[in-house]
């Protein structure tokens, strides 16, 4: 069932993109995903695409790899595509009871699809070049400048990276419990949607309660390793810019610029065709 | 290879790796009423344990479940503490907030699962968690992290993600993990028992080398007998109790016990058992393979029974 889940794994290559500094690419994404919502035409979806298609390019993740990524949340972009279709005003194109298509809706349900899928990849660029230990150290080096209304930068860093840690371990005991249940009689192949549902009980629960006998053993174990939150911690790694970063966020700036230009210049073009 | 360990082990002092404990009691706590009625004074998890390890030794405890051997371990590095008595780590008691950082850097411990006590998807951002949490400097971080992945045979698999490693690796990066932090001891809380024979046997090869070249003391607690066969020292546990302790050979000839605290004697000294049930002379010392052959080969030379009147 979630056999073949990749979404926030790690993909060990070297690229220049792997090799970027966790700050930039966090930067990176969150301009990347506030310039999904900037652009409202198809250039800018041109521009965003070809940008995305040169930083997959550098990371040396195959692109079969990426779109794995996609799988998981394909049911939700086919869900937003639906209701993005039938929800739309303006000139009516087709109509059957309660059904409308209309021109703006089939532009708005494409648009939204694209948005979707751009955020997953680009997301999913940024767990695959990094690793979830590098992802924390620059999360908490981020939000530390918010020490001073007592924000837990460590804490919510260090169980975003134990969470991607046991993805897989998860998926493997999701497996396992599936199997160990079909071995038992259970059926999760028959009967309706809520039927379906219902028989997923049988596995929720037992990976819930092996989860927290998980955590706990976890907790113990870090604590053996003498583990007492962020204070006085040091890194295997610690984080300084190189010549790269700082080219980097200089592209990432000339990036949001063009996008908002983009956006201005064709309203601006749109508003000019209409008069 | 092992340069770096060898003059840190020479260097400490014995008597500040020394580990005891002092009549040591421990009980879990209880949090309902209806529950403390089920469980009555006499199932305390320990119940007066004394134990003294010097530094530099292989000691095996070993017990069926619930036999307190865990709880035991867990005290060594102040992961609990005793309600009665006290734990000495050198001259430290776990009993004193002070020490609590040194105590966890000077006896590691392995645990059971491999896979719930990794914290990073990288190997060597594993090995060196512990070495981040006490603040060790990052710029001598990289060489200790290389060393004890050496000390292990793991060399080459640093940034490889803990996932695509086998059991007995996983567990191998779990003793570097330690390792990179130089510590006296270091406690096996059953980490053999989720592994296959090849992994079994890759871990004990493992501590068994490190105790021998570098005198790191290895508390290892198992209920596999095979392992305590060449442990310098042997204690079995029953009900939260010490049952016996001694060397392997002076607790293996005690069958009756062995088999009072729920444990089975290892193959060899089963066959030797045997064999002395059906008149064969074999001294209660014979607790290997080797020194089982030894014995009947020559027990064949001098004369007494064979093996073919059985």
């Amino acid at each position: 069932m979630f056999r073949n889940i990749t979404l926030g794994q790690y993909y060990p290559v070297d690229s220049v993109i792997h090799r970027l500094d966790p700050r930039v690419k966090l930067l990176g994404v969150v301009v990347y995903i506030a310039a999904l919502f900037i652009i409202n035409n198809i250039w800018g979806f041109v521009l965003l695409g070809g940008v995305l298609a040169v930083l997959i390019g550098l990371s040396h993740v195959p692109l079969g790899y990426m779109l794995k990524g996609l799988r998981p949340a394909l049911i939700l972009i086919i869900l937003a595509v639906i209701f993005n279709l039938f929800s739309g005003t303006g000139t009516i194109i087709w109509k059957w009871w309660i059904l409308t298509l209309t021109y703006s809706s089939i532009l708005r349900a494409a648009f939204f699809a694209l948005r979707l899928i751009c955020v997953i990849l680009g997301t999913g660029l940024l767990t695959y070049t990094t690793t979830p230990t590098t992802l924390t150290n620059g999360l908490e080096k981020v939000f530390s400048h918010l020490r001073f209304i007592r924000f837990p930068a460590h804490e919510i860093a260090m169980m975003m990276s134990i969470a991607l840690r046991f993805i897989p371990i998860l998926a493997e005991e999701v497996n396992k419990i599936t199997n160990a249940q079909l071995a038992r009689g259970a059926d999760f192949e028959t009967g309706g949607f809520i039927k379906k549902a219902k028989g997923m009980i049988p596995i929720l629960i037992p990976l819930f309660v092996s989860a927290f006998r998980r955590a706990a053993d976890l907790a113990t174990a870090m604590e053996a390793r003498c583990y007492h939150g962020g204070q006085g911690r040091t890194r295997l790694h610690p984080l300084t810019y190189q010549k790269r970063d700082k080219i980097a966020y200089l592209l990432i700036l000339l990036f949001l610029l063009a996008v908002i230009a983009l956006r201005l210049v064709m309203e601006r073009y749109l508003q000019a065709g209409r008069i | 290879m092992f340069s770096y360990l060898e003059s840190y082990s020479d260097g400490m002092n014995k008597e500040g790796r020394r580990i005891r404990t002092e009549t040591i009691s421990y009980s879990y706590p209880v949090e309902t009423e209806a529950e403390e009625e089920l469980i009555s004074a006499d199932l305390k998890a320990l119940d007066q344990v004394s134990l003294d390890v010097e530094a530099g030794q292989f000691i095996c405890i070993l017990g069926s479940n619930g036999s307190g051997k865990s709880t035991l371990a867990r005290h060594l590095n102040a992961l609990l503490v005793p309600d009665e008595g006290s734990v000495w780590i050198g001259d430290m008691d776990t009993r004193d907030d002070r020490y609590l950082w040194e105590i966890r850097a000077q006896v590691g411990m392995v645990f059971q699962n491999p896979d719930n006590q990794m914290v990073a998807s990288q190997i060597e951002e594993e090995v060196a968690f512990g070495l981040e949490n006490i603040g060790f400097p990052s710029a001598d971080m990289e060489q200790r992290v290389k060393e004890a992945l050496e000390s292990v045979g793991l060399s080459g698999l640093e940034k490889e993600n803990p996932a695509n490693l086998s059991g007995g690796q996983k567990q191998r990066t779990a003793v570097a993990g330690i390792l990179a932090m130089r510590p006296a001891c270091i406690v096996l809380d059953e980490s053999t028992a989720m592994l296959d024979p090849k992994g079994r046997r890759e871990i004990m090869n493992t501590v068994l080398e490190l105790n021998r070249k570098h005198g790191i003391t290895i508390i290892c607690i198992t209920h596999f007998m095979e392992e305590a066969v060449h442990a310098d020292r042997v204690f079995v546990m029953h009900k939260g109790k010490l049952l016996l302790s001694g060397t392997p050979e002076e607790v293996f000839c005690k069958s009756a016990e062995i088999r009072e605290a729920g444990l089975k004697l290892p193959v060899i000294c089963q066959i030797a058992e045997e064999l002395r049930r059906k008149g064969m002379k074999i001294p209660a010392s014979v607790i290997t393979e080797k020194q089982l052959i030894a014995c009947l080969t020559g027990v064949s030379e001098n004369g007494y029974p064979n093996t073919s009147d059985s």
